[in-house]
């Protein structure tokens, strides 16, 4: 079969850098296949994702060598207008790619770049909607629609251009996971249904693996290795593991069961197929006892009593929430996007002025208490690190909050407990070498390791975290929770609002669920996951391993099973593999 | 800018008149309110605009003050700086060293009302034209390459997302101590330390946003074409040539 897409020796330096992106680099994706690559950051999955449509080299300039035919055209001497009904490409930032202030205007601006008529226009605004599911929404606002509905405008916005390709470049990283599982299944729909040949870059793979054809891994500018996904994560799971990326948690549940003599007959990727490969093998069945995490005698670190909050507008918020947090807890907070979850912590916080009598830090009312003397108690640190840079170098942002804090203006001299201060911060993170760097020169993992201690700085017992694992690959999100938990080990109450349920079940101890502005499930994260009603209610994709688990257990679970090495202590082997 | 100065999607009849016959009818209150240096006509063209606001345009009478109070802030002050100014002859009133003339007073009144006339039209210009249709006027009926209108209309697409990008920096600085510190020196680093976040923010995004457009054939070909039209309308064509035949006859009359 002939190739959609070929790369024959690629090799492509950024203008202005001298180490090449892409190295050598040779692939090719057949007509109609849906293909998956993923690689460290860095690796070069997005500049192979430009090279497709012609961005590289026609937009981003530099020195670009070897041979590009996508749909029978010569890439590398077309220009953009010739590729792009050949392949429409989508992005990460929802934001970013939609440059019209309608729906409908979006839909039509490629085609209306490339003058088609007008009539024939209308009929493809009508198809393109109908298959992401956005038909009505033709007159609405881009900037009211929610991440995902952006990110399926977006899609149609490319399907417009009737492409034989797309391209997904990262596309459901902002998005929360039923609407990143939406994305998905739209685009298996896309791929069984309409026939379009689809690459995907992503990084956190267990719902979309089992939908792909082929597996691409990257590494350094160049595919180190492709096949089936069972192909690859049989055999390179421990490879990728090592580069930092997110694996699927079956695979890796089923490359430990290998190790202690399981065979398969086919390498599980998702969790029907570990289910057909082990029932009647393997049963859950052993009842684990209740944790010990409600200890009565620590005191609360924050206890919320009937918040209520409606919006300057009138909507609703927040409705009669109750809750409390024992100091050295680890909590996760958890939801859909728009459900609470930010507005509820901004209340802790005092970002939002909580009513009198509602919100307790440390047992004290925090109403009219100001902001500022709240960040004395608890550190807080926003989703964007780059929002909260406020120095020019890595140490004295590390050390801003002490300097503000003890008056230490420009022209004074530094006295030397800031200064140890700030170097055992930065330590801590493996930073002390770059102090002297701009903030904003950092990786996206170290930026957000930076902005956790730079919050805490003043030594504060209380930190809340809001969505800090967003778009990281495995490696560094690992390192962020490793840090978290270091905190908790010190004592601190550690609050994260999060997407990510397998960190979650992993690190945090309890966790609080919030859905439409209430608060649904306040527990262990065990708990949480035999409560299928609050599951549902809240959106919420139970982690691979506890679905394993259920559909593996023959007695009604008390608590769900959620890391690896619980599933491998709990589980029995019933009959010898074969 | 107050927030009124923007698209308010509404049903009247200036919404319904395309913006280049609004463009023609802004020119005619123009020419209108520079041939005439008193108070009467003046208040008669700025009494004839908030009629045409609130009963064309179907915008209420607070919406335009909150258009204009700002300006109208300003004119006040200007108003009082002229009518002690500007020499006159007959005195209305007059305390201790200041004197005020009948001459002076007509002409600050007519000046002031001149720039409120101005900014108020605008206003309703503004008000009743949706920004999509403008691009399209400006491309379909003044044939202005497309690349330079849509410049416009994709900025006007991004002030939201600054807007809400800004309210975040603000808090999550203010929360490590930005603020605390007082003095002018501190005040401009904390203007530096916010613009930072925003403008880097803001180039990376128009970075994907250049190549998200490129790549969907914008500015493949000279021209484009649209799913929407413009129209000059029946009404439309009556409304500006009402205003063209009314400002060329109390021009003739002003100057015979």
């Amino acid at each position: 079969m002939e190739p959609i897409i070929q790369l024959k020796n690629v090799s492509y330096t950024y203008e202005d850098e001298t180490e090449p992106v892409l190295k050598n680099l040779s692939l090719e994706i057949y007509k109609g296949e849906f293909v998956l690559i993923v690689g460290p950051s860095g690796s070069g999955k997005s500049t192979v994702c430009q090279t497709f449509n012609g961005i590289i080299p026609n937009v981003l300039e530099g020195t670009i060598e070897g041979e590009i035919k996508v749909d029978d055209k010569d890439v590398l001497n077309l220009e953009l207008k010739d590729l792009s009904t050949s392949m429409g490409l989508v992005f990460q930032d929802p934001d970013a790619q939609l440059c019209n202030i309608y729906v409908e205007d979006e839909v039509a601006f490629a085609p209306e770049n490339l003058k088609v008529h007008p009539d024939e226009i209308r009929n493809r605004i009508v198809d393109s909607l109908e298959k992401v599911g956005m038909l009505g929404f033709e007159h609405r606002k881009v900037f009211e629609l929610s991440g995902g509905q952006k990110q399926k405008v977006g899609i149609a916005s490319v399907l417009a251009m009737k492409p034989k390709i797309l391209v997904l470049d990262n596309a459901t990283a902002n998005l929360d996971p039923q609407a990143t599982k939406d994305i998905f299944d739209l685009l298996k729909v896309l791929h069984q249904d309409y026939g379009h040949t689809i690459v995907v870059v992503e990084n956190k793979i267990d719902d979309l693996i089992h939908l792909v054809d082929r597996l691409l891994v990257m590494e350094d500018g160049s595919v180190i290795s492709a096949g089936s996904p069972q192909h690859v994560l049989e055999n390179s799971i421990d490879k990728l593991t090592e580069m930092g990326l997110w694996v699927p948690e079956i695979s890796e549940l089923c490359v430990r069961l290998k190790e202690i003599g399981f065979n398969f007959n086919q390498f599980p990727i998702s969790v029907e197929d570990a289910v057909a490969e082990l029932k009647g093998r393997w049963e859950v069945n052993k009842l684990v006892e209740k944790p010990s995490y409600n200890d009565e005698s620590i005191s609360d670190a924050i206890t919320v009593k009937h918040l209520t909050y409606h919006y300057p507008n009138g909507t609703k918020a927040l409705y009669d929430v109750n809750f409390s947090i024992k100091k050295g807890e680890f909590v996760a907070i958890l939801g859909t996007n728009g459900s609470g979850k930010t507005t509820l912590v901004k209340h802790l916080m005092g970002i939002i002025s909580p009513p009198k009598g509602s919100v307790f830090v440390n047992g004290k009312d925090i109403h009219k208490r100001d902001l500022l003397e709240m960040t004395d108690h608890i550190g807080y640190v926003f989703q964007n690190p780059e929002h909260q840079f406020v120095a020019d170098n890595v140490f004295e942002e590390t050390i801003y909050s002490l300097k503000v804090k003890n008056k230490v203006g420009r022209g004074h001299e530094l006295p030397q407990e800031i200064i140890d201060e700030g170097n055992k911060a930065l330590n801590m993170i493996n930073l002390l070498d770059q102090k002297d760097k701009h903030p904003f020169v950092l990786s996206g993992g170290e930026k957000r390791r930076l902005s956790v201690v730079a919050s805490l700085i003043l030594g504060q017992d209380i930190v809340i975290l809001d969505e800090p694992t967003t778009g990281q690959d495995y490696a560094s999100a690992t390192k962020l929770l490793e840090l978290c938990h270091d905190l908790q080990s010190q004592g601190k109450t550690v609050i994260m609002i999060t997407h990510d349920i397998r960190l979650v079940c992993k690190w945090a101890n309890s966790a609080i669920v919030m859905n439409n502005g209430q608060m649904i499930f306040n527990g262990g994260v065990k708990e949480l996951f035999v409560q299928d009603h609050v599951l549902k209610k809240a959106s919420l994709i139970e982690p691979p391993i506890s679905q394993l688990a259920k559909a593996l257990s023959n007695v009604q679970l008390k608590q769900g099973i959620i890391t690896i090495d619980q599933f491998i202590q709990t589980a029995e082997r019933v009959k010898e593999a074969l | 800018m107050s927030l009124a100065f923007q698209y308010h999607e509404k049903k009247s009849f200036m919404h319904r008149i395309d913006p280049i016959t609004k463009v023609v009818w802004m020119m005619c209150i123009s020419v209108l309110v520079f041939i005439y240096e008193s108070a009467i006509p003046q208040l008669i063209l700025f009494a004839v605009m908030l009629l045409t606001a609130i009963l064309l345009a179907n915008l209420s009478f607070t919406f335009v003050i909150r258009g204009i109070w700002i300006m109208a802030l300003f004119s006040i002050g200007f108003f009082i700086i002229q009518t002690l100014l500007v020499p006159g002859e007959t005195v209305v009133y007059s305390i201790g060293p200041l004197v005020i003339h009948k001459e002076s007073l007509d002409f600050a009144t007519a000046i002031t009302f001149r720039i409120l006339t101005i900014f108020t039209s605008s206003l309703i210009f503004v008000a009743t034209s949706d920004p999509r249709d403008i691009v399209i006027s400006l491309t379909q009926k003044l044939k202005i390459p497309y690349r330079y209108a849509y410049s416009l209309f994709v900025a006007l697409r991004f002030v939201p997302t600054l807007e809400s990008e800004a309210k975040i920096i603000e808090a999550a600085q203010k929360i490590r101590g930005v603020g605390k510190q007082k003095g002018l020196k501190n005040k401009i680093e904390n203007l530096k330390r916010f613009s930072l976040p925003l403008l880097m923010g803001a180039i990376r995004r128009v970075q994907v946003t250049a190549n998200t457009m490129e790549s969907k054939g914008y500015g493949a070909y000279a021209d484009r074409t649209y799913i929407r039209t413009i129209n000059f309308s029946k009404q439309g064509i009556l409304f500006a040539g009402a205003w063209i035949t009314l400002t060329v006859c109390l021009v003739v009359l002003r100057f015979i």
